[in-house]
């Protein structure tokens, strides 16, 4: 970058460039959401040791916004110093032990590119800071307009340059000595003139158009962050229940180092979170951001309502602990994989966001960073946050929305990530599943038997409601014949000893009565070979063959059985057999 | 369902967009394109946390609006021009004179507050607290225009109970020839007062530089000021008394920055007739200013007038007149500018004050920073 001050009348000016490098670099990413914008302002103000950023947007009429810290401030020289190397943070290189003078954070921000970033929020901002001790503030007119011109935009992406062209991007005026109180410390950035594109959006007048209801308007705006949360938490897209204004505030939730909603994210109310209490959660200390008065959190907050009712495994939580040194270089991580059934509210939630220094890294991948094989419906059950507390710097491209995916702290973390998805929560979704799944079937056999005991209680013959399937054939036809109130000669014993006892009197041959369905002391048997019969004949599945059994006992309880002959009883049964199947 | 209308109406919105960078192109909407040179912009910034200018908070604003509070019996609306650190408001909230809005569990302040600097309005927006309104830009343009985003907001909250126009510009600038964006848009108060019922308070402060005020202004505003001489006996007698003179041009030959107070204060009286408003209070303050440039030391007169006005109607008899005649009540209001009262030399209280009392008024700016 190039200064060529300009001293005469008026406020001093100097010029604003940067190298055709690191305009490329830039690219699109910071740009691609306000909330990414304001994401670089309010890391800014982190690194500042602030401990409140408070952004105005002039609601409902979003004709300024205003975003003011209460950190230690800037003075005018290291501003001008910054507009130099744009994209080139110093903040660790100035910083002996790399941490925040006061309250030793981690640095998380570039001055520069948060700059940059307010440039596509507005035309021209202004920006305005005094340092404690200081009994002065300086006020700066910034207009990175030919930032973001077309033609410049042509230039920094088709290249041309060796890289080292220098471009114009933008020019400072500023006047300095305006008096401040010497105890005061602040950075105020204020874009009078929003551009009108963002005017729009945060009027949601696209969405007006095409008839979108979301829940919150700014006719109805939401004075609780937690309500913002909880709306978006029993819906499947934030987007859709959310205005974009609301969406900007919930998203800056995502993106921001901010603490979680009172209570953490797990709610422990009337769905158990296993594991909930065995996650450490990173969140900042003595730091929080107010927009437009709303005390921005992060928004996420489980298990679902959907979760709650749902009869699958109860929600489960995968802590996340790993460190280790690649390319002598440490890396370590913290965060947690939130795994729950049907599948993660909202769609924004789902699968896994990086934060470093407590700021998102871009939105949730869905991927899981490339995952690479296909879980199903699995992948949707899956929310993550993975805290990066050491590493993984160098691989953060200059947007900080994205990172350099053949960084050695990147592999390396994906590495770890993919091992826990492949060793423990995938294989364990699945067995957690089939303990549920089982478990599910007995209960809902056991709901369905006694509700045909039941309806069977005022029969002729009450006889038990499971059926039983009997060994053979030979043994069906040792047994009671149907009914139990059988006219007439051979009738079957009623008793186990009666039974045993008859078996010397009748035979097969001899009964003279049907013996697919039978009972023995009050209980129903199905013999095994006419039943496999029919299963096979009708191509049964196994509910069809618990129904077909269920009709049978179901007569054999009204005595339909007692009087058929064999064939007879044969071809009633595998006329049900044919009705049953679906 | 999208309609080629609506379609086209968002494309209008976003075209928007190619107006305001060439707004910019041409450097409109620029603080540093209105703003005065460095010195004087630093200047002005340091006006505000004096002892002269908070003693007219105390003694003169203050009082006044504790008087307006007494007869409303309930909080007060305020238009105003805060300032970075909100010492009129606080001093008025700390004695309970606003009205208190909840906007949904959000407590406000019925003010509608205005700034220019950027960083000002900044520390505004974001600050405790709460107004309920704080626009960036000019209060003389958003009064003057009605139909701009600030003018549409400005008459949403009329009628106020207390207008405080705390400039630092002179009536009317060499630049802005005869029309006066300052005399506009204090005449624009009263018409946005329109549905006012009770009595409230105008407050203005200019510069008094007669080099650097419009000639054609001074002159119109003088045969204003000649013609009430003639017209009310009462007023010439009050002004013979007052500066030993009968004519508006010896006045202001012998006192020229606090007859530019008088005659200025003469006007805004009379523009409050026209409109049925009777002015029951007036007082003048003035201190002097000097500052430092490069072309050596500079002063200037700062005057601070205040007025409190009450409905007055005009008889029934008289309105089916095809003008309204002059009231008796106009030449009475007029002598209110040559009372012994009327005046205030603020440079003199200040340097009397005890003190006590002084450490007092700095104690209490100091906590109110």
């Amino acid at each position: 970058m190039t200064i060529e001050s300009e001293i005469g009348k008026g406020a001093k000016r100097v010029q604003i460039t940067a190298s055709e490098k690191i305009i490329a670099d830039i690219s699109t990413g910071i740009y691609r959401t306000p909330a990414a914008a304001l994401k670089e302002l309010i890391a800014n103000a982190y690194d500042a040791d602030a401990t409140e950023v408070r952004i105005d947007t002039d609601v409902p009429r979003f004709s300024q916004l205003v975003v003011k810290d209460d950190g230690s401030g800037i003075s005018l020289e290291r501003f001008l110093e910054v507009l130099q190397r744009i994209g080139g943070s110093r903040k660790r290189l100035d910083s002996a032990t790399g941490l925040t003078p006061i309250y030793q954070r981690k640095f998380i921000g570039r001055i520069g590119i948060g700059l940059l970033a307010v440039a596509q929020l507005g035309q021209r901002f202004y920006v305005s800071s005094t340092v404690a001790g200081e009994k002065t503030r300086f006020l700066a007119e910034v207009d990175l307009r030919p930032f973001h011109k077309d033609e410049a935009a042509l230039r920094r992406l088709g290249g041309g340059g060796d890289g080292d062209e220098v471009i114009d991007i933008g020019s400072v005026r500023y006047v300095e000595g305006l008096p401040e109180t010497s105890a005061s410390h602040y950075t105020v950035i204020t874009v009078p003139d929003p551009k009108a594109g963002l005017i729009s959006e945060m009027l949601s007048q696209m969405r007006d158009f095409v008839g979108s209801k979301p829940h919150f308007t700014l006719k109805n705006r939401a004075r609780n962050f937690r309500k913002i949360v909880e709306i978006v938490q029993s819906s499947k897209r934030a987007d859709i229940v959310l205005d974009s204004y609301h969406y900007l505030a919930w998203e800056l939730g995502l993106l921001c180092p901010v603490k979680y909603l009172d209570g953490g994210p797990f709610e422990q109310g009337s769905r158990r979170v296993e594991g909930a209490d065995a996650i450490t959660l990173e969140e900042p200390k003595l730091f929080k951001v107010l927009f437009d008065g709303l005390d921005i959190r992060r928004p996420i907050l489980f298990p679902n309502p959907r979760a709650v009712g749902y009869t699958g495994p109860d929600p489960i939580v995968y802590p996340i602990e790993w460190e280790h040194t690649v390319a002598k270089r440490s890396v370590e991580i913290t965060g947690y994989i939130y795994v729950q059934q049907p599948h993660v509210d909202a769609h924004e939630l789902n699968g896994v966001q990086l934060r470093v220094r407590g700021v998102g890294v871009g939105p949730y991948d869905k991927t899981l960073m490339g995952y690479p094989y296909d879980e199903g419906i699995k992948f949707g059950q899956v929310s993550g946050e993975i805290y990066v507390k050491e590493g993984l710097e160098s691989a953060l491209n200059i947007d900080r929305s994205s990172f350099r995916e053949t960084d050695s702290h990147y592999l390396a973390i994906r590495a770890h990530l993919w091992n826990l998805l492949q060793t423990q929560v995938f294989p364990a979704q699945k067995s957690r599943q089939n303990v549920v799944k089982l478990r599910r079937d007995a209960q809902r056999v056991e709901a369905d038997e006694s509700e045909l005991a039941s309806a069977l209680s005022g029969a002729p013959a009450p006889i038990g409601a499971r059926p039983i399937i009997a060994p053979t054939k030979k043994r069906a036809a040792e047994s009671e014949p149907l009914g139990g109130r059988k006219r007439g000669a051979g009738r079957a014993p009623k008793s186990k000893k009666m039974a045993r006892e008859g078996e010397d009197e009748l035979s097969a041959e001899t009964s003279g009565y049907q013996s697919i369905v039978t009972v023995v002391e009050g209980q129903a048997q199905v013999d095994r070979e006419e039943l496999e019969s029919a299963v096979k004949k009708f191509n049964l599945n196994k509910d069809g063959k618990t129904r077909l059994m269920r009709v049978a006992v179901a007569l054999a309880a009204y005595d339909v059985w007692d009087s058929m002959a064999p064939d007879e009883a044969k071809g009633l049964f595998f006329a049900l057999a044919a009705a049953v199947r679906t | 369902m999208t309609t080629k209308k609506d379609l086209g109406e968002f494309l209008d919105v976003l075209d928007k967009e190619d107006a305001q960078e060439r707004e910019i192109e041409a450097h409109g909407g620029s603080f540093f394109e209105t703003a005065p040179d460095d010195e004087t912009i630093v200047a002005r910034a340091r006006e505000f946390d004096d002892l002269h200018k908070h003693w007219v908070r105390r003694e003169l604003w203050l009082k006044t609006v504790k008087r307006i509070r007494k007869a409303k019996g309930a909080g007060l609306r305020l238009l105003t021009l805060p300032g970075q650190h909100l010492f009129e408001i606080k001093l008025y909230a700390k004695e309970e004179l606003l009205e208190r809005l909840n906007d949904d569990g959000e407590e406000r302040l019925a003010v509608i507050g205005f700034e220019t600097d950027p960083t000002v309005f900044g520390l505004l927006a974001t600050a405790g607290p709460r107004l309920l309104e704080v626009l960036r830009g000019d209060v003389l343009a958003a009064l003057t225009e009605p139909k701009s985003s600030n003018g549409k907001v400005i008459r949403t909250h009329a009628p106020y109970d207390v207008i405080n126009l705390d400039l630092t510009t002179n009536i009317a600038t060499r630049n802005d020839g005869p029309y006066s964006p300052f005399l506009q848009g204090v005449r624009e108060c009263f018409h946005i007062q329109g549905a006012q019922t009770g009595s409230w308070a105008l407050m203005v402060t200019f510069r008094a530089g007669m080099m650097e005020t419009e000639p054609t202004v001074i002159r119109k505003l003088e045969e204003f000021f000649q013609k009430n001489l003639d017209e009310h006996l009462k007023v010439r007698e009050a002004c013979l008394d007052r500066y030993q003179v009968e004519t508006a041009k010896e006045v202001l030959a012998k006192h020229p920055e606090e007859g530019l107070g008088q005659i200025t204060g003469k006007w805004v009286i009379e523009q409050g007739h026209a409109f049925e408003w009777e002015c029951t209070f007036f007082r003048h303050a003035a201190y002097e200013r000097a500052y430092t440039t490069a072309t050596g030391q500079q002063r200037y007169s700062l005057r601070k007038l205040v007025f409190e006005f009450s409905r007055r109607l005009t008889g029934r008899r008289q309105l089916v007149l095809g003008t309204i005649p002059a009231q008796s009540w106009h030449g009475e209001d007029l002598t209110r500018l040559f009372a012994a009262t009327a005046l205030l030399d603020v440079d003199e209280a200040v340097a009397k004050i005890k003190p006590e009392y002084k450490r007092r008024i700095e104690d209490e700016i100091e906590a109110m920073r």
